[in-house]
Parts: C-alpha cells; sequence; structure tokens
C-alpha cells in the first residue's frame, strides 16, 4: 500500500509547534513539517538541496523560513525555493532552481495528511479517508509498532486486539462477521467482543459488541468503532498508519468514547507491544485474494 | 603549488557518489603508536581487516587473514602508518610530510585522541574542505557568520586539496571571551584546510588575530562506509600559550559531536542515491574541485592506474601555505 502516492496522516496538528521544524517519513521520504510565517503548515523534501543535510534539524526564522542547520540555506514552505544563502554579498541572488520539493497538506480532524506524490498531482481528497463523526474533545495518542506496513494492514484487519486494547472489553479476534470485503472505498471486518467484567470460556453465539474496522484503500488509515447490540456508537477512532522505513509503522490515533458499564471511558487505545502467539494466528494475509482486497 | 584559483560562483553541479568506490595505494595513518603495544590492534581500511604490533624489531604489520600477510608500515609522526594497496608499490616518498608535528616523536596525551564520524570518508573531507559550515554548525567555537569580507580560495593537485579562507572584522567566539578571556569584539581570521584524497589525511589551522591557535591533523580513515575513525593529533609546538596548548584539545569531541550530527544523516542521503548533483555557491569551490579531483581518482583507479602523477610533491609541502614553523 505503499507504493503509490496517497494522503498519509503524518502528523497530529498540534505537534507541529510555532518555531521549530519537525520530522516525518513516509516510507524512505522524509520530510519536514513546519509553520510559515501565516501559521500554515507546511512540507518540504528533509533534505538540504546543498549538501542533503536534514532542514528538520534546523530552526524556523522569524519570517517562517525553515533554515538548513548545516550552511543557512532557508526555504519558502510554499514552493521549496531556497530564498536565502548566508555569505553571500548583497550583489549576489540566489539562482531560481535552488529548491527542495514541496508537497501539499491538509489539516483533517486534527491530523496533519500529506501527499506523497507532486504537490501539483495532489489528489482529491479521497472519501475513504472520513471525517471522524462523534462529539468532542477527541483524545490523540502515537506509537510506532516495530513492523512493516503490509503487516500491520493484515493484522488490523485479522488480529485487530494484537494492536488495540479497549479498557473494559474483550476483544474476540476469532468472533469475525463474515471475511473483510470491499465496501465504499475500505476494505472492512467486523468482529464480536465483550465485557471483560463478564465470564466468558468459550466464543458467544451473539457477542454483546461489535468492533468494526475499515482500512482505506491506498495508506490504510483506519476508522474504528465499538458498538452495543443495538447498534449505539460506544467508541470511534481514526488511526493514521504511516511506513517508516521498511521495519517500522508509525500509528496515530484520535478519538472518543462513552463511560463503559464500570464508569471508565472505553477509548481506543494502541497496545504498547505485539503479541507473538497473536500475530503468528494471523491468516487473512494468506488469502488468495489479499492482495486484490488490500491494493490502491 | 600548482593551481590556485580564486573561487568562481559555482552554480555547476558535478555526479557524486561518495562510498562507491575504494581508493587504494597510500599510506594511511591507522593506529597512534602509543596505542599499539605487543598485543596487536586490530584497524580496518575500506572493510579490509589488519593488525598492528610491536616486535623485537619494531613496528609490525599484517593482513587479518589465515596466513597474516604482512604489509609495509612505517612509525612517523606518532602514528603506524600502513600501506594499502600492492605491496611491492609502497614507497616512503608518498607519505605525507606533516611539518608541524615531531617526526619520530609522540605528542603529549593531552594532545592526541580519536573521535568518529558515522559516514563514508569522502563526506568528511567535504565538510573539512567546507569551511561557511563553521559559522553555524560550530558558531560557538568560532563566531556568527556576519564579517566585512569573506573570501575563500583553493589550490589543488592530483593527490591534494587545500582551502583558504580569509574574514575580515568577524565576532569574536563564545568560546574565545568565555573560555579563553578574549576582550576583543572582533578579529580576523584565516583558515587553511589541507586533504590527501587517497588516504583521507587532512590539515586544519585557523589563525586569529586575537586569539592564540594551533594546527592540527586529523587521520579520517575510510573503515567502512558507515564509519569514519578521526584519530587527532594537535601541534602543540605552534603556540605559545601553555593554557591554550591544553584547552583547546580538549573542545576536540564537542566539535566532531557537532559535525557528526550533520554526517550520520547525510550518509544514507549519499549512499541511497548515488550520482545524484548537489546545488553550490561559490564557498564550495574547494569542495567541488575536491569532487572533480576525486572522480578523476577513481577513474584512474579503475582503469588500473594506480601511480601519482609528478604533481605529488607540490602538493605535499605545505609549510609555508599553513603559515607554521617546522618542528
Amino acid at each position: 500500500m505503499t507504493g503509490r502516492s496517497h494522503w498519509w496522516a503524518v502528523a497530529h496538528e498540534a505537534d507541529i509547534p510555532a518555531a521549530k521544524p519537525v520530522p516525518a517519513k513516509v516510507g524512505d521520504l522524509a520530510v519536514v513539517l513546519f509553520r510559515d510565517g501565516a501559521g500554515e503548515i507546511r512540507a518540504l523534501e528533509d533534505r538540504c538541496a546543498h549538501r542533503r543535510a536534514p532542514l528538520s534539524l534546523g530552526i524556523v526564522t522569524p519570517e517562517g523560513l525553515v533554515q538548513c542547520p548545516y550552511h543557512g540555506w532557508r526555504y519558502d514552505g510554499s514552493s521549496g525555493k531556497c530564498r536565502a544563502i548566508p555569505n553571500l554579498s548583497s550583489e549576489e541572488k540566489v539562482p531560481g532552481n535552488f529548491g527542495v520539493r514541496h508537497f501539499a497538506t491538509r489539516i483533517v480532524d486534527g491530523f496533519v495528511y500529506l501527499w506523497s506524490g507532486r504537490h501539483d498531482e495532489a489528489g482529491n481528497w479521497p472519501a475513504a479517508i472520513a471525517s471522524l463523526a462523534g462529539p468532542m474533545p477527541m483524545s490523540r495518542t502515537s506509537a510506532a509498532l516495530a513492523c512493516p506496513h503490509a503487516m500491520y494492514v493484515a493484522l488490523i484487519l485479522d488480529r485487530p486486539g494484537a494492536l488495540l486494547s479497549i479498557d473494559g472489553v474483550r476483544l474476540l479476534d476469532d468472533f469475525r462477521w463474515g471475511d473483510p470485503r470491499t465496501f465504499d472505498g475500505h476494505v472492512v471486518g467486523e468482529f464480536g467482543a465483550a465485557w471483560s467484567h463478564r465470564r466468558l470460556d468459550r466464543l458467544p453465539s451473539s457477542p454483546p459488541l461489535t468492533l468494526r474496522v475499515a482500512v482505506s484503500a491506498g495508506s490504510a488509515d483506519a476508522e474504528i468503532t465499538l458498538r452495543d447490540e443495538s447498534g449505539d456508537l460506544l467508541a470511534a477512532a481514526l488511526v493514521g498508519a504511516v511506513p517508516q522505513g521498511a521495519m517500522i509503522t508509525q500509528l496515530r490515533i484520535a478519538g472518543w468514547a462513552s463511560p463503559g458499564p464500570k464508569g471508565k471511558s472505553l477509548n481506543i487505545r494502541i497496545r504498547p507491544s505485539l503479541d507473538v502467539e497473536t500475530v503468528a494466528r494471523t491468516r487473512v494475509a494468506a488469502l488468495p485474494d489479499w492482495e486484490a482486497l488490500t491494493a490502491a | 603549488m600548482t593551481m590556485t584559483v580564486d573561487a568562481p560562483t559555482a552554480t555547476r553541479q558535478i555526479p557524486w557518489s561518495p562510498g562507491s568506490f575504494a581508493l587504494s595505494h597510500a599510506w594511511f595513518p591507522l593506529a597512534h603508536l602509543a596505542e599499539v603495544g605487543a598485543n596487536p590492534v586490530r584497524r580496518m581500511v575500506h572493510s579490509q581487516p589488519y593488525f598492528i604490533g610491536r616486535t623485537a624489531d619494531g613496528i609490525g604489520a599484517s593482513r587479518d587473514e589465515p596466513a597474516r600477510p604482512a604489509v609495509p608500515v612505517i612509525a612517523r609522526y606518532g602514528f603506524a602508518w600502513i600501506w594499502h594497496g600492492d605491496p611491492s608499490a609502497a614507497d616512503d616518498a608518498y607519505m605525507p610530510d606533516i611539518p608541524f608535528l615531531p617526526r619520530d616523536r609522540l605528542q603529549p596525551d593531552y594532545a592526541r585522541d580519536t573521535n568518529f564520524f558515522h559516514c563514508t570518508y569522502e563526506l568528511v573531507l567535504e565538510n573539512i574542505l567546507d569551511l561557511t559550515h563553521i559559522d553555524f554548525v560550530h558558531r560557538n567555537f568560532s563566531g556568527p557568520e556576519d564579517s566585512d569580507e569573506d573570501s575563500v580560495r583553493f589550490e589543488s593537485t592530483s593527490e591534494t586539496v587545500t582551502m583558504i579562507r580569509t574574514i575580515r572584522n568577524k565576532q569574536t567566539s563564545d568560546y574565545q571571551r568565555d573560555v579563553l578571556g578574549i576582550t576583543d569584539p572582533f578579529q580576523d581570521q584565516h583558515v587553511f584546510t589541507h586533504v590527501f584524497i587517497r588516504s583521507g589525511v587532512c590539515f586544519l589551522h585557523s589563525h586569529y588575530s586575537s586569539a592564540p591557535s594551533m594546527p592540527l591533523m586529523q587521520t579520517n580513515t575510510p573503515e567502512s562506509r558507515f564509519m569514519t575513525r578521526a584519530s587527532v593529533v594537535f601541534g602543540i609546538q605552534q603556540c605559545d600559550s601553555p593554557a591554550y596548548r591544553r584547552a583547546w584539545p580538549r573542545t576536540g569531541p564537542m566539535v566532531a559531536a557537532q559535525d557528526e550530527a550533520m554526517l550520520d544523516p547525510q550518509n544514507p542521503r549519499y549512499l541511497l542515491e548515488p550520482g545524484k548533483a548537489d546545488f553550490s555557491t561559490r564557498f564550495d569551490a574547494a569542495g567541488l574541485h575536491f569532487r572533480t579531483r576525486y572522480n578523476a581518482l577513481v577513474e584512474r583507479q579503475k582503469a588500473g592506474d594506480f601511480g601519482y602523477r609528478s604533481d605529488y610533491p607540490d602538493g605535499n609541502d605545505v609549510g609555508e601555505v599553513l603559515k607554521v614553523k617546522r618542528v
């Protein structure tokens, strides 16, 4: 899901400060995020055009340009063009072709989305990335998973309990409402869940809760909902999943939750580590139509 | 020296693939002599392991192979130098002349050290020839970039590149004011760097009009594409201030850490995109010239020509350009 250009949730908007650049990655593409003079979030290739130092180690100037830490070359976030080079005399101008790639960004639901392809080819906002429905305020967390992005997609659609936890809820990955299927630009999997304070010796014939995972084709952002038997929404979350190199998947989650029967909020969380036995039971990635199912 | 050129506006681009070729047939200073004892120390050149140790006859060196074939080795300037290349081509005429270091004596312990850079050695040499980064990366030691005049020129041979930067009325640095007690707000600087392309050996010397200074030699040994060993020796005999002789070497690890912060992330950006060109200014002329000279050496060695050109002695006599007295 990482070979083509997509919109990727590369940061929480709140994580981009006013005067400091922030690094982000999509696969092997390193980008720097920063706020320009108007406070707008900009994204540039995180590699100075001069000697390839990371711009994210630099500073944001008072004019809202990002300045390389190595030699001080300064870049305009709206175009990627180099606007100033220290040590040049006042008669010397920066050549117009000096610059770095710049990327389109959008802010949705407090996520900073970045289009990983050319700026002028930024795709339409896909219906697959839905806005998070529900009351405010939302909780926000981030976590890095030591697993490749493709493995994350397989896990979230087959063993969501390996990745997610909800206080007071037992996720029943082995109770699935059918195979994963495509629906409205998503690959959807539905799973049973139960209250953890109730004794459960074997899979119930009709679980009291349903966890629905809808993964967008392409970037694999996931909408996750927890509903009760009546279909009432108890918790919802959006998970942005961005590959970081070949072996790491960076997750950013925003969600809201109602209180459970014991009064604890039903926040959907990322588990701090993967359970090996659970991962070993992942099955759907072996399906013959898996690649076609999850292809962008 | 040959080819003295004032640095032009350098907007041309030169394909550059550091780490893609291992230059050989040169003397590499692999270990401080103080580190070499009866038990051999292990060192690398371009991922080729060597052992160096003391024997009854002096210093001995061999390849780390089952037969332990001997390699030419020379003890000089406080280092054990081995010849990396065809042993029959070893000739101490190609040993760098270091006018500011005693030829047959060790410098005191406080005047030598070893740092590591996690990158291929060509990036370290570019960093050393690139004097404008000092204003940003090392500004606490050299002062901020503003000055009345700032000019750069370079000299080169087929084996060496020398960079000379002259700066007028530049602010003294935090280090000079706070640690050395320099009171002048401004000073002139003449900064010299000289690199040997094959081995990575370099000399650096900054003259300050308001503060003491002394030259140093740094080895920049290419151990692998991911690690460069930078052993350092300071030419303390060039400095009249006993306090500065001891103070300045202590800044070495700090300066190295500042460079490492740039070099480490630079490395994959070059190794993963070989041949891609960078944008440059006139201040990068020496670095670009280094790239050109380096590429020429690579092409010659790829064609089987490992010899030295007749201009080698020109690049090996730098006492005058470095403005140091011979020890």
